[in-house]
């Protein structure tokens, strides 16, 4: 099994719609888990599914976990869902009260492992113990930055915070969201990351409002419209993530 | 995940699915799909090593190839999806990958071969809940079997798949009420892969290497033969059309250890059908033993041909590559032999007339144990193999002939046959920790043996390959070294001899014995009573 945080210290960068067209890009060919982290709930409204989780944040986390029996089908086969819970905007304090807080998150997935083939972490955004939780979960983490100077500095921060915090074997992989190819700005921005480093996806995901509107249909981008040039690149973007995680395939 | 509730409809029911589905519609949004053909095929190894570890693959046409679907059994979920140009052969025929390796580990040398065809006309429907979440799924339709040579098909009626969504436990028990509540439909009590390989007149799991036969301690001792005659014949024509069509190595494997253990029953369960009667099936079976060995011995060293290869520096491994030629081409000759073998005459008349000899075995002429139970005879025999074993091993020392090892190990696997033949007729934990008591052993001299003979044939092989001009001298040489370091690992089975014997023959394994075998008084005094 192998876990993908999908993560930004900001909000507003394309985490969910990531979240959610790559776990059903995932499920094609593998058992997928798609765990809502964020209190907001989006994937979980993406995937019809009811923002509740029975018990809250404990029923997840903890030597008691319950995971496997709060988890829900969406309504694609191979792609099941942990909602979003409102419980989870006090998730810092819930953690902070238990042994090894910074373990939870991973303890909890370690019960799932034969499961599924990968889980997806949709995260909030922030950096916090939650975040800390995700790191020691996740087997590499996935970066959506709009091509901003403030944007990318956020992926200045998050280095500086794996480490700091001995994550420094964690696996990064930013891109490039929502970009707007009219934009110099955003054209510059890729053209000087992707020249300076290496560890940038060389996908990166189109401005669209088809994305926009994955919240009228409920359901992935990708599901429903796949010859789009939005869905065209979550594809590239699966693929080459794959091959980042399983190099030789 | 529970698994889903399987149905199937009265061939009666003139209306169809109807009633169920308005029954459905009741509860539910339906979400139809449209109707479909699709033809699959399940695919395992002959001995079903898939299904016997709770997986089903399966292969369907898809676009460009085919689709496999890797599956537990029990739930029915898919676990794996690979698109394919070509249905695969061995787990090596695909792609490094997650099924690739799992294949690999459960099918090792064996092949894939096609269990049973099922082309169908089928539809998928999706339940939603008011809330237009998905809570079900049913597939339902029209299905058949064949065996993929387009011979003849086997209606296998109408089915309906009911199909949990995890966490929408409520619901399906709804939709499994509104199903149920249809006097027509009933629960299945089979899956379809069962069905499919039944009506095509097999049945799921019908074949292991080790065959399954059940004496009753009570049963005379013809009749107990019978019974093992029967079961090991049954597993040697099993594996007669595989192995000549070379599908895997272990068709020509299992046949030749079904056809070993037929050799030992009519030499060591003695006493029951007079020698002088089974001296010419015991020629013949000899002789089947005979045509066969040199096609297994290559497979042998072709499978054991990258170990071989890891022992030696890279280079020499590289030098070594022309001697797998040499043995590709020799075991192709030696496959034809095996093949014209199987084919003549002479193998048919056996398999004809042993049958038959075997069928005859209550009236013909009597040994002196013919009507001896086969409780009390089994034992006695068991007795007497674990006897002999322990005097001639405890008999070897430093200085004995190699010879020595080489006959305890017959004895060994003669201890082990009547272990394995009679194991219904003993509580199957003494069995298990005596077999697992003796492979030690068995492993060890095993090895001590084939050391010997693959330093020898290596020898052999080498001179032929110079006569064929068949190989540069470097290949010589990294074949020389293989011989020697055959040598050492021969030395050193030896040296680790005693140890494995001490093992054996340790105060515990007599002990269990002792609890098998009992008294030879008091078998006997229950053998009157």
């Amino acid at each position: 099994m192998k876990t993908l945080a999908i993560y930004n210290i900001k909000g507003g960068v394309g985490k969910t719609a990531t979240a959610v067209n790559l776990a059903w890009l995932a499920a094609r060919n593998a058992r997928v888990l798609l765990w809502d982290l964020d209190p907001q709930g989006a994937a979980t409204f993406y995937y019809r599914v009811k923002p509740k989780v029975k018990g809250g944040l404990d029923a997840l986390i903890g030597k008691d976990s319950e995971i496997l029996e709060r988890v829900r089908g969406s309504d694609y086969e191979n792609l099941d869902l942990v909602p979003a819970d409102f419980s989870y905007r006090n998730m810092d304090l819930s953690l902070d009260h238990r042994d090894k807080p910074v373990k939870q998150l991973r303890r909890a997935l370690k019960l799932i492992r034969d499961e599924y083939d990968y889980v997806f972490l949709d995260c909030p955004p922030s950096i916090s113990l939650v975040s800390e939780n995700i790191f020691h979960a996740a087997d590499a983490l996935v970066v959506p930055l709009i091509p901003t100077t403030l944007s990318v500095r956020t992926l200045q921060q998050l280095l500086k915070f794996c480490r700091k915090h001995d994550l420094d074997d964690l696996p990064i992989h930013p891109f490039f969201s929502m970009v707007d190819r009219r934009k110099n700005m955003h054209n510059d921005i890729i053209e000087r990351m992707h020249n300076g480093s290496r560890s940038f996806l060389a996908t990166s995901i189109p401005y669209a409002s088809e994305v926009e509107q994955m919240g009228i249909k409920r359901a992935p981008l990708v599901s429903y419209m796949d010859n789009s040039p939005a869905s065209i690149a979550y594809q590239r973007l699966w693929g080459e993530i794959q091959s980042r995680i399983y190099p030789g395939t | 995940m529970t698994a889903p509730i399987t149905y199937r409809l009265d061939d009666s029911s003139a209306n169809g699915f109807a009633p169920v589905l308005d029954q459905l519609r009741e509860r539910f949004d339906l979400e139809e799909g449209e109707e479909q053909s699709l033809r699959r095929v399940f695919l395992d190894s002959f001995d079903w090593r898939l299904a016997r570890a709770g997986y089903v693959l399966e292969a369907s046409e898809s676009g460009t190839g085919h689709r496999l679907e890797w599956k537990n059994r029990d739930t029915d979920t898919t676990r794996l999806t690979i698109e394919v140009p070509q249905l695969p052969r061995f787990a090596s025929d695909l792609g490094h990958g997650p099924l690739r390796e799992r294949l690999a580990r459960l099918l090792d040398v064996r092949a894939l071969v096609c269990e049973a065809y099922v082309e169908s006309r089928i539809r998928h429907m999706a339940l939603r809940n008011r809330h237009e979440k998905i809570v079900a799924r049913i597939e339902y339709g029209h299905y058949l079997a064949d065996d993929g040579t387009g011979k003849s098909q086997q209606d296998l009626g109408r089915w309906l798949f009911l199909k949990p969504v995890r966490g929408y436990a409520g619901p399906l028990e709804r939709a499994r009420e509104a199903i149920e509540s249809v006097a027509k439909v009933a629960v299945a009590g089979e899956d379809l892969l069962s069905a499919a390989v039944r009506a095509l007149g097999h049945r799921s799991m019908d074949y292991s290497s080790k065959p399954d036969i059940r004496l009753e301690p009570a049963m005379p001792a013809w009749q107990a033969l019978q019974h093992i005659f029967n079961a090991l014949l049954e597993n040697i024509r099993a594996n007669e059309s595989g192995m000549c069509a070379d599908r895997d190595p272990e068709f020509l494997h299992d046949f030749r250890v079904a056809v070993r253990r037929t050799r030992s029953a009519i030499s060591d369960v003695r006493g029951v059908i007079p020698k002088g009667i089974t001296a010419p099936f015991r020629e013949e079976f000899r002789w089947l033993q005979e045509i066969t060995g040199p096609a297994r011995d290559l497979d042998v060293y072709l499978m054991g041909f990258a170990g071989y290869q890891a022992d030696l520096s890279p280079q020499a491994a590289d030098d070594l590559l022309p001697f797998r030629d040499f043995l590709v081409r020799t075991r192709q000759e030696a496959h034809l032999n095996l093949t014209r073998g199987i084919r003549s005459d002479r193998y048919v008349k056996l398999v004809r007339e042993w049958p038959g000899f075997v069928a005859t075995l209550d009236t013909g002429e009597p040994g002196k144990h013919h009507a001896e139970p086969i409780g009390t005879l089994a034992t006695d025999l068991i007795d007497r193999a674990h006897r002999t074993v322990v005097r001639d091993g405890r008999a070897i020392g430093e200085a004995s002939p190699a010879t020595d090892l080489h006959e305890l190990r017959k004895r060994c696997k003669r201890l082990r046959y009547l272990l394995e033949f009679f194991s219904s007729l003993h509580p199957p934990e003494l069995v298990q920790e005596l077999v697992r008591a003796l492979k030690g052993l068995q492993d060890n001299l095993g090895n001590f043996q084939d050391y010997e003979v693959q330093s020898q044939s290596l020898d052999r092989f080498s001179r032929r390959m110079m006569e064929q001009n068949a190989a540069p001298p470097e290949t010589y040489l990294a074949m020389g070294q293989l011989i020697e370091q055959l040598e050492e690992k021969q030395k050193a089975a030896r040296s680790e001899f005693h140890d494995r014997f001490a093992a054996f023959d340790s105060a515990q394994t007599r002990k269990v014995f002792a609890r098998m075998v009992g008294s030879k008084r008091r078998r006997k005094a229950g053998a009157e009573s």
